[in-house]
């Protein structure tokens, strides 16, 4: 048995584990994942920069890690909790383990913890505040471990999403090229670009801090916002940009954040979700077809607007479409604007039902809106 | 979509007896096709010949009929009832096989019945190997190489192609039937030639070996708009080469990375589009490569099939509920997910714990029988268990097995040599082979070695490993410390193993356990891994943390007890009265629980009850559910008596722990079981038992042989299913007994020695007691003679053959045991007349295994009144209510009351000696039957024709009829065989018995024996069974010529499909079904109809 960590909660709670991947201290925003397979994706995706991810499935690590799973270069959470760590690895890819990787990426970790009861707890509460605290950091008294946690203060999004994003520009080039688009990053996984790319997009990823000027410049078909961390509605540089954009009738894409982005550019609001929607299990409806899709999705805002179509309430860039909500709790999953070539959805597009062969995916959606401008 | 609303009246096809590969999965979808149907206000028309499922209860389906599952009689009941729809998804390859007949005779056209949940294209796309082949290479999948044959010359080309190994596999079998894995071309010649008999089509694939891959599988569903989810990965801790009936499973899968789980998932959805199942589920395997990760497709079941049932239970999704529902035409997103009340159908389950299944084995039963584990399916059963991690779940799972502990992990360390041994015998996929695997690492085999031998996956091995070393620290440590205790049922120790591994007693763990406060929670299945909070009424323990998902509750509950894994001698008849008794106490105001750990039952549908625990039965497992009851609420108390042997073994000690047990008590069930005890309640009833004695030794056995003398039988003292019963006829065989028996004997578990009684009539009852009266439930007829097990042996209902005095005489001893015992509830009893003298052989103070089979027969509902009984009810009272009819019982059945035969389904084609041959098919007084049909019409030779044609053993009534009987029967069959001649049939005879028939003047042709003389080249009869020329097959055997002639001829018969008759009472029986087959049209009734019909007769006495 090794030795003892500790999971504080903001509001008290404290649930007892062992040290796990790096031992320390750790302060962040409790997630939940629920996925089965894939903790690699959700441990590299920069949407979960910053946050304490708590895997709900007991064997984590069970695979092992490879490179071609990286959906980024980093780990990003800044703490882990898992109930049962794998001792081994144990497929033909895995190239190394992964407690080995988060100590090396100096991922703070908890193992042995009631996963569940913390599920449910952080599920009823919403947003959670937790640390980690292993090794000398757990000698401290409760009452100074949980005071630790109740100073913290969330970092900002502005710089969660310098964080995570690129510093410079660099190209991944199609094949055969039909277009070329400017990816905003601002945390974008790596299955966004390769679909980009496999659908004959040169895709040049840009820093986040990239201007309208920069893009015009770069002399793109298009512009996808990827998806990424935090609240949206703090980014309004971001949402600026969107706006430029709109204004100059580009052909936008956005995902998950970039989809928010352009939500709050046409005049809709964001919200917190009473219940954040993560998971590989997210049913989606699309009002065209009359089919729904399991989508992944890893949000906790939303974006506010009337299922249906609706004029924007920034009534110069005209109508506004639901194209798809949320079978759960009928949030917005996709937007279709009537006037300007912009689609947007708030799921991970790349692997979900729906897109296995319908012809008519966001990618697609996109490509033509590049090409038609409609 | 909303639902259709051009359907009024639906036709849904059971899946018949339990059999190997399609068992009371098929009961548990049934039963939740059939309520979704009733909820929607459908008519809803069943046909199911198995009387013991729940689905076949007269209040289920508007009109059951109890009939043979068979084109003919469904077209019958088509006509009758004029379906709208056809649902022939849900019974299993039975319905499905059975639709696809009925459409190719132009019946659903005729009828204008409509074939919903499947189509005939899509089903043969899904079954048809070749067609599937296509399927698979249109979805960009890879499938094994392989090719078709239809005779044994092109496999032999193929061989040349393929290369040995190949796997060899029938078209259109069921569980597998017939395959197997063909490592030389002997091997192919034995298992191709079978194969191409057993598919319906004539028609063997052959394909590469995939040998050690990893193999899995996914559940699937598709609605009318095209929404296609996956909801549940099953992983197989065994690798391929085991059928997966057979392996250890777990759900969901483990070791797949996500790039592969997403491969898998998308290649599942084209499949599922392409082969164009309608609506509803189906499951598609898989094997991957472990070196390269490499996907082939292995199959395809376009319907709910056991895995479902599994999926079902491992993520609390209930696809049969669903796949009925878009049969109906609601697409996914219309249906309301039950569990969390808030969102909807189209979702796919996460699941936050690991479900494992075990699957339980009857190899004992088939002394002949190699134990190997191929692709042909041997299971008869299985358990599921859900632990918070892996090693958790595997140990509660193989603790629910129940199998005498030997199915439990062993930690006793090997030596090198024993290490050795156990390595190379690993080689080879047997049930021992966890256990070897597990031991010759706690010995210091490496991971390297173990996956070198068995190819199982390096996880599951480290998680034996980790097994291994939780189990050395328990016995290393100094003491027992809350961590420790907590650590180790946090990997699944039961305080027997934890107490095994210090030298304490069980109880005292559990004392220091409870004293140290360390004791488990009851977490919830909810289908979403706690995402949304839900009162999903599943639960499981856990070791993690306090927190208890329990809802608290006002109502007294009432505790059920059910009956486990699925075995020979136990089955879906338990699980039958324990829902029954779910139903009548829910009825009468009381919270259920159901406890139970068999994830085919219909009790282990989480609708069933008010909350499901699914759960090992021992006495820990039990106790520690109960206290947790009290926690949160008050407890009326436990039936123990409705889930067979299983609960009944804990009454005891429950009572012993404080536990209120409803109906009869431990002590009373003391006095039934207790051979002494019970000898004195025969002694003041003064009735008769057969002479017996009980001995622990060969010296002791004989002394009491030679007393009452030859034929005995002998048994262990302690048995389950006629278990290691003999009927021995002289020293030898008894000395042999004592040397081969299978325990060692001892003061502890003796010997009993029993006179055999010869040419008796066996009669069974099953009858309800509440202190004052009796209620006879019903009283049945054996129709094989005394000394064929009573669950091999069919019955009739009410007795076509006894005399109203015998009658009167069954009752009053009935009544007088049942007092005597102090019964509260439900009694079985097996008499055995012979001589007129009625001899008592047994009485079990529980839920028979025939309860249903008379509820079904006389309309009485006897599981539902006895629970009623158990909480206080009398059957004064429950006949004013109706529970019980006001003014008849089973012993007063009136003339004109319809006629019930049971038929037992015997699995001896599954089992093959070492060598390749289907093993004997004797019927003795162990018991070897896995399920049961029943038969019912106004007159016996009908109602057995019925029961004969249900388990698949249809007479002729025209052919020849091969003759072949002891000695000891010849008198007895003159008559019959002269009666056969008359009714035009030729007979074929040999030796001894065609000289009988000849001297009586009954001509038949002779044949030669058997023989490997080589200068009798001769047409044996096994030339002209495999030439397809003989229609039935008469064959008593004679003591000592087991392994001669009968055995071949009776082997031959069974693999080919030739009914056979092995007793000279069954040889009567089946010529007057013949006789009634030639003259009678066969008329289909429905139970509702009988049921109409019996209370008009009872109405017209008056």
């Amino acid at each position: 048995m090794s030795t003892s960590a500790k999971l504080v909660l903001a509001d008290g709670t404290i649930y007892a584990g062992t040290t796990y991947a790096a031992t320390g201290s750790v302060l962040g925003q409790l997630v939940f994942d629920t996925s089965m397979t894939g903790y690699q994706h959700s441990l590299t995706n920069p949407s979960n920069a910053a946050t304490i991810m708590v895997f709900t499935f007991p064997h984590i690590g069970n695979v092992g890690v490879n490179t071609s799973d990286a959906e980024s270069e980093h780990y990003w959470p800044s703490g882990v909790v898992v109930r049962d760590p794998a001792r081994v690895r144990s497929n033909w890819q895995a190239e190394q383990g992964l407690d080995e990787v988060l100590t090396e990426a100096e991922v703070v970790g908890i193992a042995g913890v009631d996963t569940r009861a913390l599920t449910r707890h952080i599920a009823m509460m919403g947003q959670v505040t937790a640390g980690i605290f292993s090794g000398e950091a757990a000698a401290q008294s409760d009452a100074e471990l949980i005071a630790k946690v109740r100073d913290w203060t969330p970092p900002t999004a502005s710089s969660l999403v310098e964080t995570v994003s690129t510093s410079t520009t660099y190209v991944v080039k199609a094949e055969n090229p039909q277009a070329t688009v400017a990816l905003i990053d601002l945390g974008v996984r790596q299955a966004t670009i390769n679909q980009l790319v496999e659908r004959g997009n040169t895709v040049q990823v840009m820093p986040a801090a990239t201007t309208a000027a920069d893009i015009a410049v770069a002399g793109v078909d298009g512009v996808v916002l990827s998806s990424g961390p935090g609240n949206p509605a703090e980014l309004s540089d971001h949402i600026d940009l969107v706006k430029d954009l709109l204004n100059a009738k580009t052909p936008i894409l956005g995902i998950g954040l970039g989809h928010q982005l352009i939500g709050l550019a046409l005049g809709f609001e964001t919200y917190l979700l009473p219940q954040a929607q993560r998971g590989p299990n997210q049913p989606v409806y699309d009002v065209a077809s009359g089919q729904s899709a399991i989508t992944s999705q890893n949000h906790a805002y939303a974006l506010q607007a009337e299922l249906g179509t609706q004029i924007a309430p920034m009534a110069d860039y005209g109508e506004a479409t639901v194209t798809q909500y949320s079978l759960n709790d009928n949030s917005v999953e996709a937007l279709e604007l009537t006037d300007l070539p912009v689609v947007t959805v708030q799921y991970y597009p790349e692997n979900s039902a729906l897109e296995v062969d319908e012809p008519h995916t966001v990618f697609d959606r996109f490509a033509t809106l590049m090409a038609t401008g409609e | 979509m909303p639902k259709r609303t051009d359907l009024s009246s639906v036709l849904v096809i059971g899946s018949g007896p339990i059999v190997i590969g399609q068992a009371a999965e098929f009961d548990y979808s049934g039963t939740q096709a059939i309520r979704v149907l009733k909820e929607e206000g459908i008519r809803v028309v069943l046909v199911n010949s198995n009387p013991a499922t729940i689905m076949t209860d007269p209040e289920m389906a508007d009109a059951t009929y109890v009939e043979p599952i068979t084109a003919d009689v469904v077209e019958k009941i088509i006509a009758e009832e004029r379906p709208d729809a056809l649902l022939p998804t849900l019974g299993g390859q039975t319905a499905l096989n059975t639709a696809i007949q009925l459409d190719e005779r132009g019946v659903l056209e005729q009828y204008g019945v409509e074939l919903i949940g499947a189509n005939i294209a899509a089903i043969e796309l899904g079954e048809d190997r070749e067609e599937f082949k296509g399927v698979v290479e249109r979805c960009g999948a890879e499938s094994a190489r392989s090719v078709i044959v239809n005779t044994m010359d092109e496999a032999l080309e193929a061989a040349h192609e393929l290369g040995y190994p190949m796997v060899v596999r029938p078209s259109f079998t069921m569980g597998g039937l017939g395959s197997g894995m063909a490592y030389d071309e002997a091997d192919l010649h034995r298992i191709a030639g079978a194969g191409l008999q057993y598919s319906p089509t004539s028609e063997v694939l052959l394909e590469e070996s995939i040998l050690g891959w990893k193999e899995y599988e996914f559940e699937m569903m598709r609605d009318s708009a095209d929404n296609v989810i996956a909801l549940c990965s099953i992983e197989n801790f065994d690798p391929v080469g085991v059928h997966t009936g057979d392996a250890i499973t777990v759900a969901p899968a483990v070791t797949l990375t996500d790039r592969e789980y997403q491969k898998m998932r998308d290649i599942s959805i084209k499949i599922i589009r392409e082969v164009g199942v309608a609506t509803g589920g189906c499951n598609i395997q898989f094997a991957v490569n472990p070196a390269d990760g490499r996907i082939i497709v292995i199959e395809m079941n376009p319907r709910v099939s056991r895995s479902s049932a599994l999926a079902s239970k491992a993520t609390g999704y209930p696809i049969a509920k669903i796949a009925t529902k878009l049969s109906l035409g609601y697409t996914l997103d219309e249906i309301s997910n039950d569990v969390t009340g808030t969102t909807t159908a189209a979702f796919e389950p996460a699941l936050d714990y690991v479900a494992v299944k075990v699957p339980r084995f009857a190899f004992e039963k088939f002394p002949a029988a190699d134990a190997t584990l191929t692709t042909t399916m041997k299971a008869v059963g299985e358990v599921m268990s859900i632990g918070r991690n892996f090693a958790e779940a595997l140990q509660k799972a193989l603790r629910s097995l129940e199998q005498d502990n030997d199915a439990e992990l062993d930690f006793t360390v090997p030596d090198a040599a024993e290490v050795a041994e156990l390595l190379e015998s690993s080689k080879t996929a047997t049930t021992s082979r966890l256990g070897q695997v597990q031991r010759a690492l706690l010995g210091g085999a490496t991971p390297e070695q173990i996956f070198a031998t068995t190819q199982i996956d390096p996880w599951f091995i480290d998680q034996l490993m980790l097994i291994n070393e939780v189990a050395t620290e328990i016995r290393a440590a100094k003491e027992l410390t809350q961590d420790l205790l907590r650590y180790a049922k946090r990997h699944g120790f039961s305080d027997r193993q934890i107490g095994e591994l210090r030298h304490m007693d069980e109880a005292v763990v559990r004392g220091v356990r409870h004293a140290l406060g360390v004791r488990p929670v009851y977490k919830s299945v909810d289908t979403a891994a706690g995402e949304h909070i839900a009162q999903a009424p599943y639960h499981y323990s856990s070791y993690d943390g306090q927190e208890s998902e329990v809802a608290e509750h006002q109502r007294r509950t009432v505790v059920i007890l059910g009956s486990g894994p699925n075995r020979i001698g136990q089955g879906v008849e338990f699980d039958y009265s324990c829902v029954h008794a779910t139903m009548a106490m829910q009825q009468a105001g009381y919270d259920t629980v159901l406890v139970n750990c068999n994830p085919e039952t219909v009790s282990t549908d989480s609708d069933m009850s008010d909350r499901l625990y699914f759960e090992p039965l021992t006495l820990e497992d039990v106790l520690e559910i109960i206290h947790a009851e009290e926690q949160t609420g008050p407890v009326e108390g436990v039936f123990v008596q409705l889930g067979g042997q299983t609960p009944l073994k804990l009454a005891q000690d429950l009572a012993d722990a404080g536990v209120t047990i409803l109906g009869t008590s431990p002590e009373a069930i003391d006095l039934a079981e207790h051979r002494g005890l019970f000898a004195q309640v025969l002694q003041q009833a003064d009735l008769a038992a057969p002479k017996n004695g009980t001995a622990v030794s060969f010296e002791d056995a004989k002394t009491i042989a030679d007393e009452i003398g030859y034929p005995v039988l002998v048994r262990p003292s302690y048995v389950l299913g006629g278990r290691g019963m003999e009927i021995v006829y002289g020293e030898e065989q008894l000395s042999d007994y004592i040397t081969n028996a299978t325990a060692e004997i001892t003061a502890e578990h003796p010997v009993l020695v029993d006179r055999f009684l010869d040419d008796a009539i066996e009669i069974d009852v099953d009858a309800l007691y509440d202190g004052h009266e009796l209620f006879m439930g019903g009283i049945m007829e054996h129709i094989e003679e005394a000394g064929i097990h009573s669950g091999d042996s069919a019955c009739v209902l009410p007795p076509t053959t006894l005399a109203p005095d015998v009658l009167a005489r069954v009752r009053e001893a009935t009544e007088a045991i049942a007092k005597g015992v102090g019964v509260r509830g439900l009694i079985n009893i097996q008499f055995a007349l012979t001589a007129d003298i009625l001899y008592v052989i047994e009485a079990n103070p529980r839920a028979s295994r025939t309860v249903p089979f008379v509820s079904k027969a006389t309309g009485v509902a006897l599981a539902k009144a006895a629970a009623k009984i158990g909480v206080g009810s009398t059957i004064a009272e429950l006949r004013e209510t109706g529970g019980l009819p006001a003014t008849h019982d089973g012993w007063s059945l009136p003339l004109g009351a319809p006629i019930a035969v049971k038929e037992a389904v015997l699995p001896f084609t599954r089992f093959r000696t070492p060598e390749g041959r289907v093993v004997d098919s004797l019927l003795g007084p162990e018991m070897r039957s896995t399920g049961e049909v029943m038969g019912i019409d106004k007159y016996f030779d009908t109602a057995y024709a019925k029961s004969q044609d249900a388990v698949g053993g249809k007479l002729p009534t025209t052919g020849r009829v091969f003759i072949s009987v002891a000695n000891r029967d010849k008198r007895g069959i003159v008559a019959h065989a002269k009666r056969l001649t008359e009714l035009g049939f030729e007979l074929v005879s040999t030796g001894g018995t065609a000289d009988v028939l000849a001297r009586n003047g009954i001509s038949t042709e002779t044949v030669d024996k058997i023989t490997s003389d080589a200068d009798q080249p001769g047409e044996t009869i096994l030339d002209q069974l495999e030439d397809g020329r003989v229609d039935l097959v008469v064959n008593t055997p004679s003591g000592s010529e087991a392994r001669g002639d009968g055995y071949e001829i009776r082997a031959a018969a069974n693999s080919l499909g030739v009914p056979i008759v092995t007793t000279q009472a069954a040889f009567g029986t089946a010529l007057q079904a013949i006789q009634a087959q030639r003259d009678y049209s066969w008329d289909v009734t429905s139970l509702q109809e009988h049921d109409r019909r019996l209370a008009a007769v009872i109405e017209n006495q008056r």
